[in-house]
Formats: structure tokens, C-alpha cells, sequence
């Protein structure tokens, strides 16, 4: 696609309107200030504050008088989920006192969910981040390019380690038991079918064993070489009794400690939701539905406090309790109806099995059946609760430390449970007065609790979401190298994470993708004013004529190779054109197509176009479906087949097109020993050098895409190829200016030619 | 008639380019589940479109077995491997299809033992066939190609320890053509390339590329 006059005008037309662009937006952006939705901190007369000093021993850092910034504003950053707040407050005065602070302190962040309550730091700035200045404008910075007078920090609030919002690591947590009790339900049922197997492969050996072990015995004892290697048998026999003897304790100690677990979390269920039910005040579902609705209303309402999302969280986590419980109401198996199937089944197997009486003894001391103090659960879950609430507001050590005590009595507590529900089913396995179940329970259960754990993972989600979306407050203070930090400054700032409609950060791939666009259009506009379009000779599509006219003369077929890709792939959808064009000729020239797949979509759709195309030439007598098939779905059988295809079937000419991996050079090559022309198009660049030394002609990338324009001779489809010269040419004008301008130290250019970044 | 095989089609295609363009630049989790619906659906077309594929494999061999075509004793292996195949993926070592695939079932043995090292074997071909395009490239017949074996010998010698071992510049000067020319004939394409894909993407999506559709222009 050779560039002519009128070309070149357009490119240098097109170059000066981008280099125009590049100004525009970086000083209207600059203009335009910050986004929507933010809370500026109250604009307080500014106050210094200094890095206390250090303990007794350590030497004193030089105190140092810092400026309290004039202002602090939080604001949503747009992203993916719209889940992050971007920080923003003045850099000092001057480059040289920003410099000079940088070895003394660092900027800490704050987060919390109500200025009165607990604050929990977010992170502190490093030295060399956050701060967004002319030289390097950030091309993902959403909001708008800086002069570079500001340092920034960007939270997301959920991910802040440490921050707790009360009802939400209680709702993961239920999530987390109702997962971890199917779990464990499932995992018996895996280990019993594993057990049975491992005892049927023991029995099975034993016998196999038995049969030639007194000959063994016998040659053991015969010559010294041959008896040393029997003897190697019967040792090498025993040892593996024994692992298998080992495999089947271990089975049955795992389910015993899977049933345990099981029942620990099913009890912390049912704890968990009679606190609930006494805590809840309200008289059932209904009353919490209503309850749950007057809450979200007051959390969309103008300046919702954390007070109100409390409620509403409180209320949702309600809500999920009264659920499962509803569900757990209308169930035939109950927990002991589980554990007498569970039992029993394992049971049968361990008779069967017969263990030695070293390895029949239980895991665990079984004596008696322990009692499980199910108040003393209930209690330490509503201590965990308890201290959770008071962590979440009150910042002092003891409030954490009454926190931390509280998750390590709960801990305990289920230990102690589970360490005795485990001793109470040992017992009663060790006990053999195991009775059969009226029906199967386990599986029906296992299945049961699978749209209970869904339901209660989906409003978790939505829990998350409103926690997501909430207000978030915002302080700003001060870290020495050492770890020391002042009192945060006054300022409190306040914004809420949000979804935008736009992404800003792909700006300018929008901008370059519509003028694109544009492009094409302008042309396709211009080609019906001026339909002699020029496209430079590309030998390649030259010669399929030839290619076609050869295999015609020789009475041999044509072959088509797809490439491995599926129709996602637009080089796929190239070729596909590519194959309807070929079809056209070959359908006119009577000559034998044969079109081989590797994906299942591609051949569907290579079956409608070359039947379409044979149609269209007026020749569907001549179409054969037989000779569009799929051959292999995955590469290697794929390449087996087409190179057998060519060995038996000689075809003259061979194209390949799409996009191909290390294939392309046994297809190729194979294709070349059958004396065929060979014709490639791939825009992998890694295969082009294969293709290249192997086929007769090979399109090179973007030729692919312009073969079918190319074959078409339309005018509207060779403007398009127009369009794209039109954009190389802007490319190539770019290079040298952007090269310029860079070593001018003008940076900023790059801005416009960074057409994606993934942002925050 | 038109109007279903054509303007339906192409006012579909128009209709998702548009759509699928659009929710690349809006950042919500709505935007975000729609592209996993869509790319959930392709899925399960293709999951029909397999059946397809496997019907038209099944025709193929069965043809080539009734006509007696040459090579037709190799479709009965076809048969016996698809049977095979299916047999033990359904059977799945005793636990059935419906349960997780069981570790070290007959199914996996076929698998790591037949079809594993068949793809081996196909893949350790390119070692020779390598070094027979590489014989028939490197003829220093024209300009171009004596500059493509010099890079060659150079680039060889340089990645290997006997290189660095003759002289330091073979490693640095092998590291330069694969980090300079390389990479700028490499972007050249890719540059190219994108902006074929673009443009092939608004043929379609305008409809001025019809071919796909098997129709004419």
C-alpha cells in the first residue's frame, strides 16, 4: 500500500491535527480541576505539628516544623469496579523544602468509617510516589493532567488490612463455616468411596500375595542370590501390606476428624443464629425484610451516618442467619442422622477390612463419649461479636487487645468442641453398636447445602457492595523513617468509591479508535467520489490465480489451512473472507476445494461460506460438503492429519491462513516435499520467518487482513486499506516528531501515544 | 429471504461491535459481567458447534471406510480411539462421568501414555524439519540472504558459551540484533497488523466486508 501524493497530504493534514490534539487535552484537562462527588477538607488556618521525640537511648531525630497542608480532598477513582478513592493535598511550597522533608518524614493516610470512630491507617507514602509533576504526567491519572502541585494516594477501603465493619467479616465468617460444613460432608463421602477402594485393593493383594508366597518362602531359602532377591519379595510384599494397612487407618482417622469438623461448624451455625435470633429484635423474616428496607432508604438518604449503615449491615446479616435457618426447617437429615450414616458406613468397611489390632485402635483416645459445652460456644461467639464492635470504634490498645483475647477464646472454644465431638464418635465407632441409617442422608445433604452456601456467598457479595459504596473518612499525618507518627492533622475528608460512566484512563485509545474510525469513513466517502483507488501489486494474492489455474490443470484439489485460533481471533475472520473469495474462483474454474478445520466454529463457518460461495458462481452442483471437515481439535493431531491429507491427497496448491504456533513449519514444509504451491498469510510474527522459507509467497501480517479487500477489488473495501496507510503515515510522521520533542524535554508527548493502560 | 441470510446479520454484527467498543471504556462491574455473559455465550455456541465437529469427523472417517479410500484402514483406529476414549471418560475409574475426574484412571492412562507422547513425537519433528528449512534459507544466493547467514552465524555463535569464549562481542553483538533490528521489524509488523485488525474489524462491523457471510460484496 504504496503512499502517494494525496496520501502523503492527508498524513501530514492528520499529523498536525494530532499534534494539536496533544496540547488540547492536557491543558483543558489541566483546567477543568477535580471530579465529581468529593468532600474538600474544612479549609482550616494552617497549623504545624512536629515529630515527637524518641525514648530514653535513642537519639532524638531533629524536630522538624511541618506546614499542615491547606487542604484535603478525597474523591472516587474510576476503575473497574469503582471501588477506590483517590486522596489529594498540596505538595509543600518549594521543590527544595519538598526535597529536604523527604529524608525526615513521610506522609501517613487514615481511614476510617466515621470521624468518631476507630481510625486505621491505610499506608504511608513512600518517598518517591504520589506526587504527580509536569516532567512525568501519569497517562492514567483519571481525573485530570496536574501541574504537579499535588501529592496523592489511592485506597481501596475494603482491601486496608485490619479495617473491620462489623457485620461483614460476621457475614464471611458464617459463609466460611456453611462452606467449610460441606466441605468436610464431602470429604467423608470422598474418603469412604477411597477407604473402600484401598480395602478391596488390600484384599486383592493379600490373595495375589498368599498364592505365591510359599514358593517364595521356599526359594528364600535356597541359593544365595536367588533367596536374597525372593527375600527382597517377601519384604517388599509386607511393606506394602502394611502402607495399605496404614492408608486405610489414616482413611478412617480422616473421616472421623472430617465428621468432628462437620459437626463443630454445624453447631457454630446454629449458635451463631440463636444470638442472632435473641440480638435481632425482630419477630421473623418478614419483620426483618421490612426492617432491612426502612435501612436502605436511610442509607441512600443525603449524608447517611455510620450509625445507619451499622443498622443496615446489622440487619442484612439478619436477614442471612434467618435464611439458613429457614432453610435447615423443612430437612429430613439432621446432624445426628449424618453421623449414624457416616458411622455405620465405616464401620461395615472396617470389618471388612480387619485391621491388626495396633492400627484398629482409634486416632484418638476414645473412652467415653466427651461433652461438648455448647453455651460455652454460644458465649465466646457473642464475646467475638462483642469485641469486634468495640474494635471497630475505639482506637485505644485495650479495645484491641480485648479483640485479639476474644478471637483466640473463640478458637479455643472450638477446639475444645471439635477435640471432643471427635472423641464422642471414636467412641462410638470403637463401640460397634453402629446401626443402619433409614435412608441415605449424606449425599442428599451435600447437595441440599450447596444452594444454601450459593444464597449466602451472593449476599455476602451485596454486603461487600454497600460496604464498597459507603462514605469513608480521610486524615492525614506524619512517619519518621524510624516508624514514629504525630497526631494527624485536623482535617477529615470524606468521599464515597463509585462506578464511573467513562474510563478517563483509556482516553486516548477512545480518541484514536473514533478518529480511526472517522478515517475509514472519510475514506469509503471519498473512493465513491474518486473510485480509482491505487494499492500496491502484492504478489501473494498475485498468484492465486495461478495457484488456482495450476491445480485446475492438474485435476488436483486446492487446500485451505485454518489456523489454530478460534473465531475470537480476527485474523480467523480474515481468513474466513479470504476462503470465500478462493471458493468464488475455484467454484468458477470446476476445479476440487478442500478446506480443513481444527475448531468447531471456524467449520461451521467455512461450510456456510464456500456453500455460499458456490451458489454465488453458480456452480452448487459442484459443492461437496464432504470437502469441509474438521480434522483434529488440538494441534499436534491437527498437523498428523493435514500432513497426511497432503501426502495422500498431492493437492496443488496449499494455502494457509490464519493465525498458526509451531505447526506452521511442518505443514509447511510437508506441503513443500509434495512439490504444491504454497501460499501463507499469518500475523504471527514468530511463524512469518517459517512461512516465509518454506512457501512460495507468504502475507506478511496486515496483507492478511487486505487480501480479501485486495482479491474484492471494491472500491469501498480498498478504501478502508486507504485508511489504514492513512494511520501508518501518522505513526510514521510521529516517530521522528515524538523523537524530537523528547529530546527537547517535552515528555509529555508521550501521553497521547500511551493508547492503554490498565490504571489503577 | 435477503433480509434473514443479510441485513439481520449485519445489523446484528453492527449492533454488538458497537456495543462490545463501548463497554471497553465504561468501568463498572455491570460493563464487566455483560463481556463475561457474551464471552459465556460463545462458549456454549461452541459447545454445540462441537457436536458438529464431531459429526463431521464421524462422516468423514465412515466415508473413507465405505468407499475404501486409501489410507482407510487408519479411520478404524479413528473408531477405536474415539470409543476408547469416551468409554473411560465415562466410566471415569468407577466413580462415572458425573463425579470429578478420578487421578490415574484408565482415561488418564490412555491420555499420558498414547495421546501425550503421540503429540511428542509430532512436536520433536520440528527439530529436523528446522534444520532443513534452515539449510535450504541460509544459500547465500543474494545480497539478503548473505546478510540473513551472517546474522544467523553470528546470533548462533554469540548464544552459545564457545562464543564468548572466541570473543566478547559475539554474546554483545548477537544481543543487538536480537534487541534492535528484531524487536524494530517485529513492531513494524505489530503496527501493522493492529491497524489491519481495526480495520478489518469496522469492514465487518459496517458491513462493507460480507464475505464471512458467504454472500458477495
Amino acid at each position: 500500500m504504496e503512499l502517494r501524493a494525496p496520501a502523503l497530504r492527508w498524513a501530514a493534514l492528520l499529523t498536525c491535527v494530532a499534534l494539536a490534539f496533544c496540547a488540547r487535552p492536557v491543558a483543558s484537562l489541566a483546567a477543568q480541576g477535580s471530579g465529581p462527588a468529593r468532600t474538600k477538607g474544612a479549609a482550616e488556618p494552617a497549623s504545624e505539628t512536629a515529630i515527637p521525640a524518641q525514648g530514653e537511648g535513642v537519639p532524638a531525630p531533629e524536630p522538624v516544623a511541618i506546614p499542615a497542608p491547606s487542604f484535603l480532598v478525597a474523591e472516587p477513582t474510576p476503575n473497574d469496579n469503582g471501588t477506590r478513592i483517590t486522596v489529594r493535598w498540596p505538595r509543600l511550597p518549594s521543590d527544595r523544602e519538598e526535597e529536604a522533608a523527604k529524608a525526615k518524614w513521610r506522609y501517613v493516610v487514615y481511614i476510617g468509617v466515621d470521624p468518631s470512630w476507630r481510625w486505621f491507617e491505610c499506608g504511608a507514602l513512600g518517598a518517591d510516589e504520589g506526587l504527580i509533576t509536569g516532567e512525568d504526567i501519569s497517562p492514567f491519572y483519571p481525573y485530570r493532567f496536574s501541574d504537579g502541585t499535588e501529592h496523592f494516594f489511592i485506597v481501596s477501603p475494603l482491601e486496608v488490612p485490619g479495617i473491620a465493619i462489623h457485620w461483614l467479616p460476621a457475614e464471611k465468617q458464617s459463609l466460611d463455616w456453611l462452606e467449610g460444613s460441606r466441605a468436610a460432608l464431602q470429604q467423608c463421602e470422598s474418603s469412604l468411596a477411597v477407604l473402600k477402594k484401598t480395602i478391596e485393593e488390600r484384599e486383592l493383594f493379600i490373595e495375589k500375595v498368599a498364592r505365591y508366597r510359599p514358593v517364595w518362602e521356599e526359594k528364600a531359602k535356597e541359593q544365595a542370590n536367588a533367596g536374597t532377591v525372593f527375600a527382597w519379595y517377601l519384604k517388599s510384599a509386607d511393606k506394602r501390606e502394611r502402607d495399605l494397612t496404614e492408608a486405610i487407618a489414616a482413611g478412617r482417622d480422616g473421616i472421623l476428624d472430617n465428621l468432628a469438623r462437620y459437626l463443630l461448624l454445624n453447631a457454630l451455625i446454629g449458635a451463631e443464629v440463636e444470638n442472632a435470633v435473641r440480638a435481632m429484635r425482630a419477630a421473623d423474616l418478614p419483620d426483618i425484610e421490612r426492617q432491612l428496607r426502612d435501612a436502605e432508604e436511610a442509607i441512600r438518604a443525603e449524608g447517611a451516618t455510620a450509625d445507619r449503615y451499622d443498622d443496615y449491615d446489622r440487619l442484612s446479616y439478619a436477614r442471612s442467619l434467618a435464611l439458613i435457618r429457614e432453610a435447615e426447617a423443612d430437612v429430613a437429615a439432621t446432624a445426628e442422622k449424618i453421623v449414624q450414616e457416616v458411622l455405620w458406613r465405616l464401620d461395615d468397611l472396617l470389618r471388612q477390612a480387619q485391621l491388626p489390632p495396633d492400627l484398629a485402635k482409634l486416632g484418638v483416645q476414645a473412652e467415653s463419649e466427651a461433652e461438648t459445652d455448647n453455651a460455652a460456644l454460644a458465649e465466646a461467639l457473642i464475646d467475638w461479636h462483642a469485641a469486634l464492635a468495640k474494635f471497630e470504634r475505639d482506637s485505644g490498645p485495650e479495645a484491641e487487645k480485648q479483640w485479639a483475647e476474644a478471637q483466640a477464646g473463640l478458637d479455643q472454644a472450638m477446639r475444645q468442641w471439635q477435640g471432643a465431638m471427635r472423641s464422642t464418635v471414636s467412641t462410638r465407632l470403637g463401640a460397634g453398636k453402629s446401626v443402619p441409617p433409614e435412608r441415605d442422608y449424606l449425599r442428599p445433604e451435600i447437595s441440599r447445602l450447596r444452594p444454601v452456601v450459593d444464597a449466602c456467598a451472593a449476599r455476602f457479595r451485596l454486603m461487600r457492595k454497600e460496604n464498597e459504596r459507603r462514605p469513608y473518612c480521610f486524615r492525614l499525618g506524619l512517619a519518621t523513617p524510624t516508624g514514629e507518627r504525630t497526631k494527624p492533622f485536623a482535617f477529615v475528608a470524606s468521599a464515597a468509591a463509585r462506578p464511573s460512566l467513562f474510563d478517563m484512563s483509556k482516553l486516548v485509545n477512545f480518541i484514536y479508535a473514533i478518529g480511526f474510525t472517522g478515517a475509514v469513513l472519510l475514506m469509503v466517502v471519498y473512493v465513491r467520489h474518486h473510485p480509482d483507488v491505487f494499492v500496491r501489486r502484492i504478489p501473494g494474492l498475485e498468484a492465486v490465480d495461478e495457484a488456482i489455474g495450476r491445480a485446475t490443470e492438474m485435476g488436483k484439489p486446492v487446500l485451505f489451512v485454518h489456523g489454530l485460533t478460534g473465531v475470537g481471533d480476527i485474523a480467523v475472520l480474515a481468513s474466513i473472507n479470504i476462503l470465500g473469495r478462493l471458493a468464488r474462483q475455484i467454484a468458477a474454474y470446476d476445479s476440487d476445494l478442500l478446506v480443513v478445520n481444527n475448531d468447531a466454529l471456524v467449520y461451521s463457518l467455512s461450510q456456510e461460506v464456500v456453500q455460499e460461495a458456490y451458489l454465488e458462481a453458480g456452480r452448487p452442483d459442484a459443492y461437496n460438503p464432504d470437502n469441509v471437515f474438521m480434522v483434529a481439535s488440538d494441534q499436534f493431531p491437527y498437523v498428523a492429519a493435514v500432513a497426511g491429507i497432503m501426502s495422500r491427497r498431492q493437492p496443488a496448491a496449499n494455502f494457509f491462513m490464519g493465525y498458526f504456533f509451531a505447526e506452521s513449519l511442518i505443514l509447511a514444509e510437508t506441503g513443500a516435499m509434495t512439490g504444491a504451491i504454497q501460499i501463507a498469510g499469518t500475523d504471527s510474527f514468530t511463524q512469518l520467518p517459517f512461512f516465509i522459507t518454506t512457501c512460495d509467497y507468504t502475507l506478511m501480517g496486515e496483507e492478511l487482513y487486505a487480501a480479501s479487500a485486495y482479491l474484492s477489488r471494491n472500491a469501498r473495501l480498498l478504501a478502508t486499506l486507504k485508511a489504514q496507510d492513512l494511520g501508518k503515515s501518522v505513526l510514521l510522521a510521529a516517530l521522528p516528531v515524538g523523537m524530537g520533542l523528547s529530546n527537547l524535554g517535552l515528555t509529555w508527548v508521550k501521553v497521547i501515544f500511551t493508547a492503554y493502560e490498565k490504571g489503577f | 429471504m435477503r433480509f434473514i441470510r443479510l441485513t439481520i446479520p449485519l445489523i446484528l454484527a453492527f449492533l454488538f461491535g458497537v456495543f462490545g467498543f463501548g463497554i471497553q471504556y465504561v468501568p463498572s462491574p455491570w460493563a464487566s459481567n455483560t463481556k463475561e455473559f457474551i464471552a459465556l455465550w460463545i462458549r456454549v455456541i461452541g459447545g454445540v458447534a462441537m457436536v458438529l465437529g464431531t459429526y463431521s469427523l464421524a462422516h468423514l472417517h465412515t466415508t473413507k471406510i465405505r468407499r475404501k479410500q486409501e489410507g482407510w484402514g487408519y479411520s478404524i483406529f479413528f473408531f477405536l480411539g474415539f470409543a476408547m476414549m469416551v468409554v473411560t471418560g465415562v466410566y471415569n475409574g468407577g466413580q462415572w462421568f458425573w463425579n470429578a475426574q478420578v487421578e490415574h484412571s484408565v482415561y488418564d492412562r490412555l491420555y499420558d501414555a498414547f495421546y501425550v507422547s503421540a503429540g511428542a513425537t509430532m512436536f520433536s519433528l520440528l527439530g529436523f524439519y528446522i534444520a532443513s528449512a534452515a539449510v535450504r534459507t541460509f544459500r547465500a544466493r543474494s545480497l539478503e540472504a548473505t546478510l540473513l547467514l551472517l546474522a544467523a552465524l553470528i546470533l548462533m555463535v554469540g548464544r552459545v558459551p564457545i562464543g564468548k569464549a572466541i570473543s566478547d562481542y559475539f554474546p554483545t553483538v548477537s544481543e543487538w540484533l536480537m534487541q534492535v533490528p528484531n524487536v524494530a521489524a517485529k513492531r513494524a509488523i505489530m503496527l501493522g497488523v493492529t491497524l489491519g485488525t481495526v480495520a478489518t474489524s469496522l469492514r465487518i462491523m459496517f458491513g462493507l466486508e460480507r464475505s464471512y457471510l458467504g454472500g458477495g460484496d
